[in-house]
């Protein structure tokens, strides 16, 4: 997906009801703030604090991951109005949007977690988490080491500890 | 950010734990903890153990799950009783919903667990055994803020039950169990439940004088169930009763019981419980 509302540099002339986010990787976006401040807690407390004239420097966001929470951001404002899935605004093509945006590979899901986390966008979260979760159902632990590529970093010792914890009640 | 191969190992706690949370308590007990050393302290965050669903788990010896606990923690018996120890004590006090497993009931000491969680919004209970019934209005008195009960039975302390609810929650919007329903249940209905917003009946033996007394008394009903009841039918009389309530549910509910057997005093569908 292309970085929309990338711009050139903060420098680029100010248009009314813009707002500039910076990526961590120093990527400048000029996005409307509207829709932005509508879904993304920190960034309404930034404006509201006046950053809405210097870029918001957002460190740990990488450009891909902010420019699909953008995307996100600007789909769900404008459609339902930045209300939760429970809402009646939540229709079939903002659901489509969401089941589509879901599809991303399994680094991509790291990013957007850590993201909307971060830029506190509870939808995005939900659904990003929601994902994650619907794949470790059901999986051993080696099927979750291997679909997520984790090592096991236990000593024997540290997995007994793991096991004498619940001993208590178990008894 | 936007190196290559995320490490999910290092993912921060919080973030891990609010994926974690919608696991099964399954997952939760014998997957993510033997992962990595981060995925099991982040297991541990209480905020995974809000939904304490032991509903469908088969807790019988030779299960898949009961196998799996036993193997990764090796421990030579493994029981509801202890896991929901285990739960409940993860929860910190936390738990908002707590579903007994359909078929393995509770047994006293089990609901003197489930007293520890005083911020349960939401009850399934099971089959109770008959000598525990009588402790049931102590065990929801410490369920301050329950909004929604469930049994599989009418307990025979229902009336001490609903008058408890009455006094220490103020917020009850869901009922559900099936039973004798007689006048005096009715009246504790009405008089302790004042505000219910769902009631399932279904199932039950609902004469039509206790029925018309349940709708005319909670006037702030959206939906009731009563199907398959033996008691009442929805004439046309019942139908005007009820058409303040948003869903109404009658299918199969009749005045006679075709089977014959004694309604009145036995659970007449003690037959299907099994």
């Amino acid at each position: 997906m292309a970085t929309t509302g990338a711009s050139d540099g903060a420098s680029a002339a100010k248009k009314e009801g813009l707002v500039t986010l910076m990526s961590g990787d120093g990527e400048i976006f000029e996005v409307e703030a509207a829709a932005v401040a509508a879904l993304s807690v920190t960034i309404r407390h930034a404006i509201e604090e006046g950053f809405g004239d210097r870029p918001i420097p957002l460190p740990i966001v990488g450009a891909r991951a902010l420019a699909l929470a953008v995307e996100y951001c600007r789909k769900h404002h404008s459609l339902g109005g930045g209300a939760g899935e429970d809402s009646a605004a939540y229709d079939d093509e903002l659901r489509a949007f969401d089941h589509n945006l879901a599809k991303v590979d399994r680094d991509t899901l790291f990013d957007l977690i850590e993201a909307a986390n971060y830029l506190e966008i509870e939808g995005l979260l939900n659904l990003m988490c929601r994902t994650v979760a619907e794949m470790m159902k059901g999986k051993s632990v080696e099927e979750l080491r291997r679909t997520f590529d984790v090592s096991n970093d236990y000593t024997p010792e540290e997995e007994e500890e793991v096991r004498r914890e619940v001993s208590w009640a178990l008894d | 950010m936007e190196s290559e191969g995320r490490r999910w190992s290092e993912m921060a706690a919080d973030c891990l734990s609010l994926i974690f949370r919608r696991l099964s308590l399954e997952d939760l007990a014998v997957g993510v903890p033997f992962v990595c050393k981060s995925w099991h302290r982040a297991s541990l965050d209480p905020l995974c153990w809000t939904l304490l669903d032991f509903h469908d788990i088969d807790f019988m010896p030779w299960s898949r799950f009961s196998r799996e606990f036993s193997d990764r923690y090796a421990v030579p018996r493994f029981s509801f009783s202890g896991f929901l120890r285990l739960c409940v004590a993860r929860s910190r006090g936390s738990a908002v919903e707590l579903a007994f497993p359909l078929l393995f009931g509770a047994s006293l000491r089990d609901l003197h667990v489930a007293k520890e969680c005083t911020k349960l919004r939401k009850v399934i209970l099971p089959n109770l055994a008959s000598e525990d019934e009588p402790h049931l209005p102590e065990i929801v008195a410490k369920w301050g803020e329950l909004e929604w009960l469930e049994m599989e039975s009418k307990p025979s302390s229902f009336l001490e039950t609903a008058a408890q609810i009455g006094r220490s929650s103020n917020s009850v919007v869901g009922l559900k169990m099936h039973g004798a329903i007689k006048k005096e249940d009715a009246a504790a209905i009405v008089d302790r439940l004042p505000d219910l917003k769902f009631l399932c009946l279904s199932r039950s033996y609902l004469p039509r004088e206790e029925l018309s007394a349940i709708v005319h008394g909670c006037k702030n009903l959206e939906r009731l169930c009563a199907r398959d009841c033996v008691g009442f039918e929805a004439d046309e009389e019942v139908v005007k009763w009820c058409s303040g309530i948003k869903s109404f549910e009658h299918e199969g509910s009749k005045v006679f019981d075709e089977f014959g057997y004694d309604t009145d005093e036995c659970d007449p569908l003690y037959v299907h419980v099994i």
